[in-house]
């Protein structure tokens, strides 16, 4: 295993790609694919914006290896430190490249809940990553928040702001959103899935009512970065495949369960009309139902 | 609340201590060597090991009887892939229901490399129709999943399935924990239907957070002590359904589908019991002809 690290850092590295959406504002679009031992976990969007004192960092990728190529293309942009580290929440591909700002001054910051969950995930995804990714992996894979936001935060960068918000549970139960109020560019996190199936961790009501709050701020916001997929503009339009394909599974499966139907049956029958209009479907589509059934059937 | 930029803050590590980090890792590197050898080799040789292991299980739980080829006595439904570790459905279909074939009379669940791989065991009384179960799992790595079945002629079967899941028994405990533990032993009773026939099951849904004892909290280092239904009693009138004991190897909120015969009068009861020694009861009225959809447990729908 560590041979094969050695090798893979060995290998010419990439050029990080990283678009500018806005002034001060760049995005890495991540693969819309699983984690494996080619792309090295580099499967979330990855975000940072600079300001005239500091730069934030939105996420930092699947692994310390991609976390630090997304280093290097701060670096060659700007000689600005970063100050920040924001995980919009506890899944893997979205803080394992944590570690690769471990030697800077930067603060993590995560949403309340992050660090208990994190934790109590702490051995499966490093030991998922280990078997995904075919590298070794280290605790040091796992870093916990400096500070935390309970609901709401605002980072000075100089000049500009960033506006942090902890939402409800809903994706996860430590979603956080980035709002950057100089260019109106949301940074939503998971709580966005762009063409990428969604996948529920925590609960799917209260994933649609947090859409429904993300929703009434459309009109502030220009620029959507979502967790996964395109960057694109319009935050309401962007919602509402999500929307669509979340409301499915509730409306269905409570169907379902209405008609008496057991789980496993539900599993196979339920919203196949969303199958093609998702990439990745059958990897997350009966857990999302799964989630759902055993969320639906006591209430 | 705003924060400033601090270039010379201290950095705070909250990281585990070294020594355990490098312990762990080591655990971690012997787990994962065989799933980092490639696929399909790695399958077979990994299957192959498994089965070794179930050849100490058998000794211990079944000695030198001997276990014929169960295909045609028993079916095990379970997913190759399991998208949810901690809440993989089965379902063990009784083949010989309603044959001339010696009825079987008991069944046992096992799951290989589960902590506790005997998972459940069930004896059918007078009042079940079948033997045919359904219930929710917990798979805590890649495994086998075995039903062995005795009929009542003193025969032994087995059949098994192997299920690609992992973690479902240190998966984090629901975050409604007090909730769970406040409606703990709250009980439903549904007719449920199992795919597009007018065919039905009775399903029996327990309140209970069934904690498994190895689901710890990494922040405090405390592990929730196990607590988990370890034995469900079914009857309808005075005749039995069934009898059955089990581990946390069963999902939070069990679930149990079952057979009653059809010509089995009287009220449903149930008795749930707990690796605690709490007792819930309760009993449904029969309801002859009564709509599939219909909850008569706790006045609830």
């Amino acid at each position: 295993m560590l041979a094969s690290t050695a090798a893979a850092t060995a290998q010419t590295r990439p050029a990080f790609e990283v678009d500018r959406i806005a002034d001060g504002v760049f995005v890495h679009s991540g693969l819309q694919a699983e984690a494996d031992d080619r792309n090295h976990g580099d499967i979330a969007n990855l975000g940072f914006v600079i300001g005239a004192d500091c730069v934030a960092v939105i996420d930092t990728g699947g692994s310390p290896y991609v976390g630090r190529a997304l280093r290097r293309a701060i670096e060659v942009r700007t000689s600005t430190p970063v100050c920040y580290v924001v995980n919009t929440h506890m899944h893997p591909d979205h803080v394992f490249g944590n570690a690769a700002f471990a030697d800077t001054d930067a603060r993590y910051i995560a949403a309340a809940g992050f660090a208990h969950a994190l934790a109590a995930r702490r051995m499966t995804y490093l030991e998922r990553a280990e078997r995904t990714l075919g590298v070794a992996v280290s605790d040091g894979w796992i870093v916990m928040p400096d500070d935390v936001v309970d609901s709401r935060m605002r980072l000075d960068l100089g000049g500009r702001s960033l506006e942090l918000t902890a939402w409800a549970d809903a994706h996860t139960d430590n979603d956080l959103t980035v709002f950057d109020e100089a260019s109106h560019t949301l940074f939503t996190g998971d709580l966005l899935f762009v063409d990428r199936v969604p996948a529920i961790d925590a609960t799917l009501s209260g994933w649609l009512d947090v859409t429904a709050s993300l929703d009434a701020r459309a009109r502030e916001v220009v620029h959507v970065v979502p967790g996964h997929g395109p960057v694109g503009q319009g935050l309401d339009a962007m919602l509402a495949p999500q929307t669509r394909y979340l409301e499915a599974i509730r409306d269905q499966v409570q169907s379902s369960i209405d008609d008496g139907y057991d789980l496993a049956y539900t599993t196979t029958h339920v919203a196949r009309g969303e199958r093609d209009r998702w990439l990745l479907f059958d990897d997350y589509h009966v857990r999302n139902v799964t989630a759902a059934y055993t969320e639906l059937e006591w209430q | 609340m705003t924060i400033k930029p601090s270039y010379n803050a201290a950095h705070t590590d909250v990281a585990p201590t070294r020594a355990r980090a490098s312990t762990a890792m080591l655990w971690l590197a012997g787990l994962c060597l065989l799933a980092l050898m490639s696929t399909a080799v790695a399958d077979v040789q990994r299957r192959d090991q498994d089965e070794a292991a179930w050849k100490s299980l058998r000794v211990e739980y079944f000695g030198d009887r001997a276990i014929a080829d169960g295909q045609d006595v028993v079916t095990l439904d379970a997913p190759y892939r399991a998208e949810d570790p901690a809440v993989v459905p089965i379902t063990i279909t009784d083949q010989r229901a309603g044959t001339e074939a010696s009825p079987i009379h008991k069944l046992w669940l096992v799951i290989d490399n589960n902590p506790v791989p005997m998972s459940a065991a069930f004896e059918f009384g007078p009042a079940a129709r079948s033997a045919t179960l359904a219930l929710r799992v917990r798979v805590n790595s890649y495994t086998y999943i075995r039903v062995l079945a005795e009929s009542s002629d003193g025969q032994l079967y087995m059949v098994k399935r192997y299920v690609k899941a992992s973690g479902g028994c240190s998966a984090p405990i629901g975050r409604d924990l007090d909730a769970a533990r406040n409606n703990m032993g709250q009980m439903r009773l549904r007719r449920v239907r199992v795919d597009g026939s007018d065919e039905t099951r009775s399903q029996l849904m327990i309140r209970h957070p069934n904690i498994t004892g190895l689901q710890m909290d990494q922040l405090t280092r405390l592990v929730e002590p196990p607590h988990f239904v370890d034995a469900i009693t079914l009857r309808k009138g005075d005749a039995l359904v069934l009898e059955s004991t089990m581990t946390f190897s069963l999902s939070a909120n069990p679930s149990l589908q079952f057979d009653v015969a059809r010509d089995a009068a009287g009220d449903l009861g149930a008795q749930v019991h707990d690796n605690k020694g709490n007792e819930f009861r309760q009993t449904w009225p029969a309801e002859p002809g009564a709509a599939p959809t219909q909850t008569t447990a706790d006045g609830k729908t």
